[in-house]
């Protein structure tokens, strides 16, 4: 009988054999990458070291056994190691896969006969001894010519660090149960909660609006460092990740006869791990399909003049409140003509046959877009992808490779949203979902078949409040908002846009089912509880209610009315853009839009806007940068600049006055109101 | 050794909870009502910066939607902390309690979450 303290224990193990395994498994891939280095030996060795011993303590006395022998295997390599065969690395990755499964095992309390089987075999097959063939694209390795014999002494175990290696010996660390550390994280987060609850009362008490007390700041300071450090501990890196990756482009690689070269950057990346969890499958299945699909053969690479070994690349990277992963082949590209008839759409242009790939139903039998064998389609990537509250897209160039892109927030608890209203109420939308919005006039009825018009595509259009089942009261009349989903886009009427700002989502509690419509809620410190809408569920509801109302999608009127003044906005991100570009619209300014510094610049030089309205952290050139050669153009200095950010820092609002702005919004304040108040009052009162 | 209760009065009738169970009573809370919820569940009130469900108590015990919500009892149950409706303001009282009877809050609020699962 396993007591609850034992379990706990092999928990632990569990863990810490997870990631050893991993390294294990890891470090015989550059076996075979880099050949038979005494120093991966010795580390190998190592970790097989400590996980017999913890196997042996958890009383997990097969694991033990099989370890004893991997371990007695490397003693062995570490003596003699002339060369490295296939046997050898497949062998070792054949025991990882056998002991990660006996210890899964043994914790489900499951019959772990087969996997102490499996492991056995591969230990046999990594010592050379007969074992069942596979295909392989190289010679077969001289009989038993690879086997080292044990001829060194066995390490006195004495010797053995305990330390985790991976770059540090001597960082000392300490497995604690990852229910633990959302504790700690939910304790930080109410923590937060009840000081913004005590900077009200203080500021009610003292009759006024913001408390100026220097104590309550710095608890705040502290409260955001230490809801960080917390976040932080529970974050892991895509280097965890790293070895199933790189496992299973090597070994779908070896199946197919490709070449493969892999590159990782951005090991040090850190993801949320429920997140990175949540990726891993999906990452599979884009690096499969990049070995698949787009990876020549060495020949066909030979004749197009590339080199043999066909480039796998995978690149995270953080920016700003998000991840981007990049997954790039240097392959044959995507067939897009081929894409355009298994959608039977041979009307698309490249981009929409791109867009098309994630198409549920792309047809399977010409491996255009889902993986072949095992493995999930695209389109299930993309859901997958969304999920998180992420997106995916993609570029391609015939003969030069395929780079995919995945975009997700650092975390699932903090989502950067549209804040909206609709039938009387605020609501936030998650920002990743949202395609676009359009000012009020460019949507209308038609016939009583109520539609949008966005990139010559009709899209159904529905009154976001009678979506949320609020009946009674008038039709919205404000702007519209296009929600992308899996099942497709949708647009949405609603009342107005009042601005966007990250918002920390919560689970609506154990008690409720799930609700489609609603991802969660906020708790805002001014202004109560805010719903978080769930834009696959919007987008599902509200296709129901077309189909009861019989709603057809029709041509939509153009709208005009050319305003006085005008605003050139520079935006990086196209929904900010957008959202920028509708606020200034409403309120009557002709808005020309730019993506960066080095484009606006290039707009400037076409004719002069009566305002700049520009973000400051862009590639390229930021605003900083953008204002300086404002205020240096001797035709443009007179034009004032608003800048816009989301740096709160008083360094970030010298180095904007330094550079000569005339005005500094802070993104996080930043909401309709303030945005135009802002701008009329630079342009004196106009339009 | 008898515990104490709180009662909540509910249409006719009184129910009393374990008053170990309950956190706090909340007099005429703001409610968000939420889109698509069933129909026992009135909204979410913001608890101290914790997100609460609101349940119409009347339509738990099997009776007509109650009339809007004058008290919310903050209870802790099993699967989360759920505010209970009272039309009356809920007062504490010995158990066991003559003829009064004494809710078994998980058994109370878990058809709520099948209401979900089944529509």
């Amino acid at each position: 009988m396993i007591t609850g303290r034992e379990q706990e224990f092999r928990r632990l193990y569990e863990q810490e054999a997870d990631a050893r395994l991993g390294s294990l498994a890891q470090l015989a891939l550059e076996l075979e990458a880099r050949g038979p280095e005494p120093d991966i030996v010795v580390v190998m060795f190592r970790h097989a070291h400590t996980l017999k011993g913890g196997a042996a303590v958890v009383g997990l006395a097969d694991v033990s056994s099989v370890l004893h022998d991997l371990e007695a295997l490397f003693d062995g390599l570490r003596g003699d190691a002339r060369e490295v065969g296939e046997g050898l690395v497949d062998g070792i990755l054949g025991v990882v896969d056998g002991v990660r499964a006996m210890i899964a095992g043994a914790m489900a309390g499951a019959d772990t006969a087969g996997a102490a089987r499996n492991a056995r075999a591969a230990l046999a097959r990594a010592r050379g001894e007969p074992a069942p063939a596979v295909p392989s694209t190289r010679s077969p390795p001289p009989e038993r010519a690879l086997l080292p014999v044990r001829r060194a002494p066995a390490l006195p175990a004495a010797r053995m660090p305990l330390a985790m290696p991976d770059g540090g010996e001597d960082r000392v660390a300490v497995p604690v149960p990852v229910a633990r550390l959302d504790e700690l994280v939910r304790l930080v987060g109410a923590a937060s909660s009840a000081r913004l609850r005590l900077g009200r009362e203080v500021a009610a008490r003292l009759g006024t609006d913001e408390p100026d007390l220097e104590e309550l700041r710095e608890l705040g300071r502290l409260l955001a460092e230490l809801q960080e450090k917390a976040m932080r501990a529970r974050m892991v890196t895509l280097g965890s990740l790293a070895e199933p990756l790189r496992r299973a482009v090597r070994d779908l690689a070896r199946a197919r006869g490709r070449t493969v070269r892999w590159e990782l950057a951005g090991a040090d990346t850190p993801f949320d791990r429920q997140m990175l969890e949540r990726l891993r499958e999906p990452l599979v299945a884009l690096l499969r399909n990049a070995v698949d699909h787009g990876i020549e053969s060495p020949d066909e690479r030979k004749a197009a003049g590339k080199p043999a070994a066909g480039l796998v690349r995978l690149h995270a990277r953080q920016v700003g409140a998000e991840i981007v992963i990049s997954v790039l082949d240097d392959g044959r590209g995507v067939d897009l003509a081929l894409v355009r008839e298994a959608a039977g759409r041979p009307d698309l242009d490249d981009a929409g046959a791109l867009e098309a790939m994630f198409a549920p139903g792309i047809s399977t039998a010409r491996t255009v877009t889902p993986v072949s064998g095992r493995g999930i389609g695209l389109d299930a990537v993309r859901a997958a992808v969304e999920a998180l509250h992420g997106s995916v897209d993609v570029d391609s160039a015939p003969g030069r490779g395929t780079d995919l892109r995945l975009r997700v927030p650092l975390t699932l608890a903090v989502l950067p949203c549209l804040i909206l209203e609709t039938a009387g109420r605020p609501y936030a939308l998650p920002l990743h979902a949202v395609a676009h919005v359009l000012p009020a006039g460019a949507a209308g009825v038609v016939d009583e078949t109520p539609a949008a018009w966005l990139d010559g595509e009709p899209l159904p259009l529905a009154d976001l409040g009678r979506v949320l089942g609020a009946g009674a009261g008038p039709p919205a009349a404000g702007p519209v908002v296009v929600v992308r989903s899996p099942d497709g886009r949708h647009a949405f009427r609603v009342d107005a846009l009042t601005g966007h700002r990250d918002v920390a989502v919560k689970d609506l509690g154990g008690v409720l089912p799930r609700l489609e419509l609603l991802a969660g809620a906020a708790v805002e410190p001014d202004a109560g509880i805010l719903l978080v809408l769930d834009p696959a569920g919007l987008v599902a509801a509200a296709a129901r209610v077309d189909a009861e109302t019989g709603a057809v999608p029709a041509v939509l009127p153009a709208f005009d009315a050319p305003p006085p003044a005008r605003v050139l906005v520079v935006e990086d991100a196209p929904i900010i853009r957008e959202l920028e570009r509708s606020i200034l619209s409403r309120a009557g300014y002709e808005v020309e839009t730019a993506c960066d510094g080095e484009e606006a610049l290039e707009r400037l030089g076409d004719h002069v806007p009566d305002l700049v309205l520009s973000d400051v952290d862009m590639p390229r050139m930021d605003g900083f940068a953008l204002t300086e050669a404002i205020r240096a153009h001797p035709e443009l200095n007179g034009v004032p600049v608003l800048l816009l950010t989301s740096r709160t820092d008083a360094e970030g609002r010298e180095r904007g006055e330094d550079a000569g702005c005339d005005g500094y919004l802070v993104k996080e304040r930043f909401d309709e109101r303030a945005l135009v108040d802002a701008v009329a009052q630079l342009l004196g009162g106009r339009p | 050794m008898a515990g104490q209760a709180l009662l909540l009065s509910v249409g006719a009738g009184s129910y009393a909870l374990p008053l170990e169970r309950v956190q706090e009573v909340l007099r005429g809370p703001v409610v968000v009502p939420l889109p698509g919820a069933p129909e026992a569940v009135l909204g979410v009130v913001d608890v101290r910066g914790e997100v609460v469900p609101v349940l119409d108590t009347a339509v738990l015990l099997g009776g007509a939607p109650g009339a809007g919500t004058p008290y919310v009892a903050v209870a802790r149950t099993a699967a989360g902390p759920a505010g209970l409706v009272a039309d009356g303001e809920p007062q504490t009282a010995p158990v066991p309690g003559g003829e009064i009877e004494l809710l078994d809050l998980d058994a109370l609020v878990a058809p709520v979450r099948q209401a979900g699962a089944a529509g």
